[in-house]
């Protein structure tokens, strides 16, 4: 365990160092804050309309339909999903990539610890990355409880998909980085394997039955909706770990064949 | 305390080293000398526990590279022909990492031995006045010295050194050769180079391999070994498939 910190933190500081870091962190803080005050707005038109058709009409229940949960919450947290997926593949462009290239890899595998130590100190330190990014949604989280009612447990179930969805596309990104000397083929072949794991989905409907329930249940943005809608289930959970589990375990074969040449 | 049993390497049909068997004893300073391509980075590697040997086997302070790998990796230093290096990081944040990744989980060792470790291996490298500097600014000789100063930290036995002054100019040559030097009859020390001279200017004795085979052990105590040494390294390199072309040279031939 010792190693793994010593490991992480190194991580963490190059990540932290790294002018790419900030610049993506700070592309995806603009981005989101862009899709906040937009989707906050649009909510606000449809309360007045709302509100309008509620007197006219004299039936309060009309102004249950506008739901702060489902207007504002639930699609600030898909989109961030989607940022995630673009995002990810840059953050981790490097993790492995780099050892190559500046042969510090030789200095891992000829140090006292295991190719797995190496590994977990790198997805540790995409954990900790992974809560700063999500850190920057605080004011929006503050803003939401402050001045809404927002129901805490649909939030909850969101952002615990959302940060689970995160670690996959970080141990994807690890696993990519793992496999090349170069970052931006490492972003491309992240890029392309979360795609596929995205839009496997879409394919559900047009294959026979079982094969279809087969793609439905590998699909990661339905295990992701399931979450976002405030449905914490143990499938969901389970499918996501064993994505993490999968592509650390490829990163590990790949490290090995290193020593292996 | 070094110890090579009949080590062979392939890489699918190419065979990179072909039954090489040595012996280093502690304390001595040990050159492995050869043309490119004979052999040292991948016996350098198989020592370090980098990778396994396809046959044979390996003893460093007495622990298999192929059974006590972790044990080996814990009794070496190596600097590798490409310093490993973190180049956003400072020199001290640097020494510091790799301190820690050598000794993690060491229960023997006191809060302070990280600093003096860390320290010493600064002082004796000549980094101190740089100790601040970001590695990406550093010049290749400064860098040279990082790498050298990394493989000693955790004070192990034994340094391994993959062509320590390749690519310097003759005063950082001078100084990093003065620095390995320093280490006499402290460390086992196992450096490799393709030139003559810096085998002689530093190492006790010189190991001559070629094509993957051992073909010559030389102390490097007197004159008339040095000259044989000269001889021998002409026709080892004249013999390599590259330096054929080396036997046309009236001086050489």
């Amino acid at each position: 365990m010792a190693k793994v910190w010593v490991l992480m933190k190194r991580e963490l500081y190059s990540l932290l160092v790294s002018p790419v870091s900030y610049v993506v962190l700070g592309v995806m803080a603009l981005l989101f804050g862009y899709q906040f005050v937009t989707s906050l707005l649009s909510f606000d038109q449809m309360l007045m309309v709302a509100e309008t058709q509620a007197r006219l009409a004299q039936n309060p229940d009309v102004l249950n339909r506008v739901n702060l949960n489902e207007m504002v919450i639930l699609g600030m947290t898909g989109y961030s999903f989607f940022l995630l997926f673009l995002a990810a593949p840059i953050l981790t462009m490097r993790f492995f990539s780099d050892e190559k290239a500046q042969s510090t890899y030789e200095l891992l595998l000829t140090s006292p610890v295991s190719s797995w130590q190496i590994i977990l100190g790198k997805f540790a330190a995409a954990k900790v990355f992974l809560l700063l990014v999500l850190a920057t949604h605080l004011i929006f989280l503050f803003v939401m409880f402050f001045y809404g009612n927002p129901e805490w447990r649909a939030v909850v179930s969101a952002y615990l998909g959302l940060y689970l969805a995160g670690l996959s596309f970080f141990a994807i990104g690890i696993f990519a980085s793992s496999l090349t000397k170069s970052a931006i083929v490492a972003i491309f072949i992240a890029g392309g394997i979360n795609l596929s794991i995205i839009m496997i989905g879409s394919l559900g409907p047009h294959v026979p039955q079982n094969l279809g329930r087969f793609i439905e249940a590998a699909s990661f943005h339905s295990h992701f909706t399931e979450f976002n809608q405030g449905v914490i289930q143990v499938s969901s959970c389970v499918y996501f770990v064993s994505l993490i589990v999968l592509f650390l375990g490829a990163t590990q074969i790949s490290i090995r064949s290193l020593s292996r040449a | 305390m070094i110890q090579a049993k009949n080590l062979e390497k392939s890489y699918g049909l190419h065979r990179a080293l072909h039954g090489l068997s040595f012996e280093v004893a502690k304390g001595e300073v040990v050159g492995f000398l050869g043309p490119n391509g004979a052999g040292k980075t991948t016996t350098m590697r198989i020592l370090t526990a980098f990778y396994p040997p396809s046959s044979g086997e390996a003893f460093v302070d007495g622990q298999s590279v192929l059974h006590q790998p972790e044990e080996v990796k814990k009794r070496i230093g190596y600097l590798p022909e490409t310093p490993p290096l973190y180049k956003e990081m400072s020199v001290e944040a640097y020494l510091k990492f790799v301190f820690d990744l050598k000794t993690a989980g060491d229960k023997a060792l006191s809060r302070g031995s990280r600093r003096e470790a860390v320290e010493w291996a600064m002082e004796k490298c000549g980094l101190t006045h740089r100790r601040r500097s970001i590695i990406s600014t550093l010049s290749k000789g400064y860098r040279q010295r990082v790498g050298i100063a990394q493989a000693i930290i955790h004070q192990p036995p034994v340094i391994i050194l993959d062509e320590p002054t390749v690519g310097l100019d003759p005063i950082q040559i001078r100084e990093i050769r003065d620095l390995i030097s320093s280490f006499r009859g402290e460390r086992t020390i196992l450096l490799s180079t393709h030139t003559l001279s810096e085998v002689t200017a530093v190492c006790d004795r010189a190991l001559i391999i070629s094509m993957g085979k051992l073909v010559g052990d030389r102390q490097l105590g007197d004159i008339s070994e040095k000259k044989s040494l000269e001889e021998l390294f002409v026709e080892v390199v004249a013999k390599d498939h590259s330096g054929n072309e080396l036997r046309n040279i009236p001086s050489v031939a």
